[in-house]
């Protein structure tokens, strides 16, 4: 979808109509579900963030400003919906350790996947036989944003950065180091 | 083993990804509700909001209250002017009467009129009183020759000794007995005065004749105050017979017009006097600028020499003759070859002659062309 489309199809949304949203749902559910689940690590709350934003799109079709890159505007609004998921939920998981100290089930389900393994980086060494799924856990949350953008997207460094609100030479970087890390486990 | 991380990561994302879609339009289905009762939220809040409003602003009868007092502040505003006026008329009314040497009077009061009245007759008995005197001095003379002179001098020495504002009273209801006939009450002083005797008695009433023609003939050349004193002496008479006081006030709105038409005559007398004044002034600096001028042109009178003309044609007048000549040279250039001059001379020039000639020109006209004088000549062939 190009931005004109996707312009044309939010000013459809105004007036209440909902085929743009589902055209807008057919072609960026993958990468906006992947790009909260690269933040959240969880298929439920992935889910629900990802169902949440497109309510948001539409909700918000009047504030959408055209020709500002809707791919940016999007991630930028699916990774702080999922930043902020994280935050909300960290804060009513501190409050429950506090009232249970003792209790060890508290940080199931509430710590993304990627925090929940161990990651042994070991740069030296070449893993070849590690899945994608270790992989992926071996990088950091904001090097598996840059990544999902950048794949899934199909964005540009200049707009990974715009949405990110960083700096083009920061995103490159942690492009970079995403690469180094996957190469070790056998990934060009 | 070399291995595609970009295409095994998206397939992982497109397996991993769900069919939200049920959810999403569920959620949209909901929240399109949500913002529909938002919307009715919103919409009762704009209703209350303009109700607000409609309260802020008052209702027609305070509008129509508020228009009144305002209409009643613009009609004060514009009629105060007015009044002003109105009263600073009625000031000079009274500045006027007071330089008259009148009084105004106060409400519609009798004393106040009575007291106008009285001051009036007092004037008039003063006067009259000085007119009898010379009057009774003229009877004097006029008795000496026919033998009663005795009883003049008796009735003048008795005129004398009275005290004034008696006389005064005297005479001032004589003048009422004069006027009205049918007061009885102010002959008794008369015939107080005049003894018994009847040659006294006869001097003493064209001595009050005499007196009230002269108050008359004084009353006429007041020209509006001669009415005001008749009335007033009239209210004199009035008040003494005890007539009722409406009689009074309408005697008071006569002095009052009166007064105001006398203070008018003067006003207009002076400003006529003023207008001429002016006028004159005008006139005495327009004839001195006048006359300065013609003494300026005067003063600068023009010489020309060494002019080369011929004399053309000559006419009489007032005992000299003004020549026209023609010009033929001029050694100035200051005119023209054959331009025709006239120049007026006391000497006898021939006609169709050429001279060198010199003239003056101190302003002079003939007509439209300028009268030279002229001031030396030469025969130009003999030279």
């Amino acid at each position: 979808m190009t931005d004109s489309e996707f312009d044309e199809g939010m000013y459809r949304m105004r007036s209440g109509d909902r085929e743009p949203l589902k055209t807008i749902y057919q072609d960026y559910i993958g990468f906006i579900y992947s790009t909260v689940f690269s933040v959240v690590g969880n298929k439920e709350n992935a889910e629900d963030i990802t169902a949440d934003f497109f309510i948001k799109i539409w909700e918000q079709a009047d504030k959408y400003k055209p020709g500002t890159g809707h791919k940016a505007w999007m991630s930028r609004i699916a990774h702080n919906m999922a930043v902020d998921f994280l935050r909300k939920r960290k804060r009513e998981t501190l409050t429950d350790e506090m009232e249970s100290a003792s209790d060890e089930d508290n940080t199931k389900g509430g710590k993304s996947i990627y925090d929940t393994q161990v990651v042994n980086p070991v740069e030296d060494e070449v893993v070849s036989d590690m899945t994608l799924q270790q992989a992926l856990q071996s990088l950091s949350e904001d090097e598996r944003v840059v990544i999902n953008m950048k794949i899934m997207g199909d964005m540009t460094f200049k707009s990974i950065a715009q949405a990110m609100g960083l700096s083009m030479g920061t995103v490159t970087w942690r492009y970079q180091s995403a690469l180094r890390k996957l190469r070790k486990y056998g990934y060009e | 083993m070399n291995r595609n991380f970009e295409q095994e990561y998206r397939e992982m994302m497109n397996k991993q990804t769900p069919d939200l879609w049920d959810r999403i339009e569920a959620g949209v289905k909901a929240s399109d509700r949500s913002n529909s009762v938002i919307t009715g939220i919103d919409d009762l809040r704009k209703e209350t909001e303009i109700k607000k409003e409609k309260k802020r602003f008052p209702n027609y009868y305070q509008v129509m209250a508020v228009a009144g007092v305002a209409a009643c502040f613009a009609v004060l505003a514009v009629g105060a002017p007015a009044v002003k006026q109105s009263m600073h008329m009625e000031k000079e009314a009274e500045q006027g009467l007071t330089e008259a040497g009148l009084e105004l009077p106060e409400d519609s009061s009798s004393a106040a009129v009575t007291s106008f009245a009285k001051s009036s007759s007092e004037k008039e008995s003063s006067s009259a009183a000085e007119a009898q005197n010379d009057e009774s001095s003229s009877v004097q003379a006029e008795a000496s020759s026919s033998q009663v002179r005795t009883a003049n001098e008796e009735s003048s020495s008795k005129m004398s000794k009275k005290p004034e504002k008696e006389a005064a009273k005297d005479d001032s209801s004589a003048t009422a007995s004069q006027l009205n006939h049918d007061d009885e009450a102010s002959s008794q002083p008369v015939q107080k005065t005049a003894d018994s005797t009847s040659v006294e008695a006869s001097s003493e009433e064209t001595a009050s004749t005499s007196a009230a023609e002269s108050t008359t003939k004084k009353k006429k050349k007041k020209t509006s105050s001669s009415d005001g004193h008749d009335v007033a002496v009239t209210s004199d008479a009035d008040a003494q017979s005890g007539k009722p006081e409406s009689d009074l006030e309408t005697v008071a709105a006569k002095d009052d017009a009166a007064s105001i038409a006398q203070a008018d005559a003067k006003a207009q007398a002076e400003a006529e006097v003023k207008a001429q004044a002016e006028a004159e002034a005008k006139a005495q600096a327009e004839a001195e600028t006048d006359a300065q001028k013609a003494e300026e042109e005067k003063k600068e009178p023009v010489t020309y020499t060494g002019i080369v003309a011929k004399v053309s044609s000559m006419k009489e007048s007032d005992g000299a003759i003004i020549y026209t000549f023609k010009v033929i040279s001029d050694e100035n250039g200051n005119f023209s070859k054959n331009k025709k001059i006239k120049v007026m001379s006391s000497e006898s020039l021939e006609k169709g002659s050429s001279y060198v000639i010199a003239f003056l020109d101190d302003g002079t006209k003939k007509g439209s062309s300028t009268l030279y004088k002229l001031i030396a000549v030469s025969d130009f062939e003999t030279e």
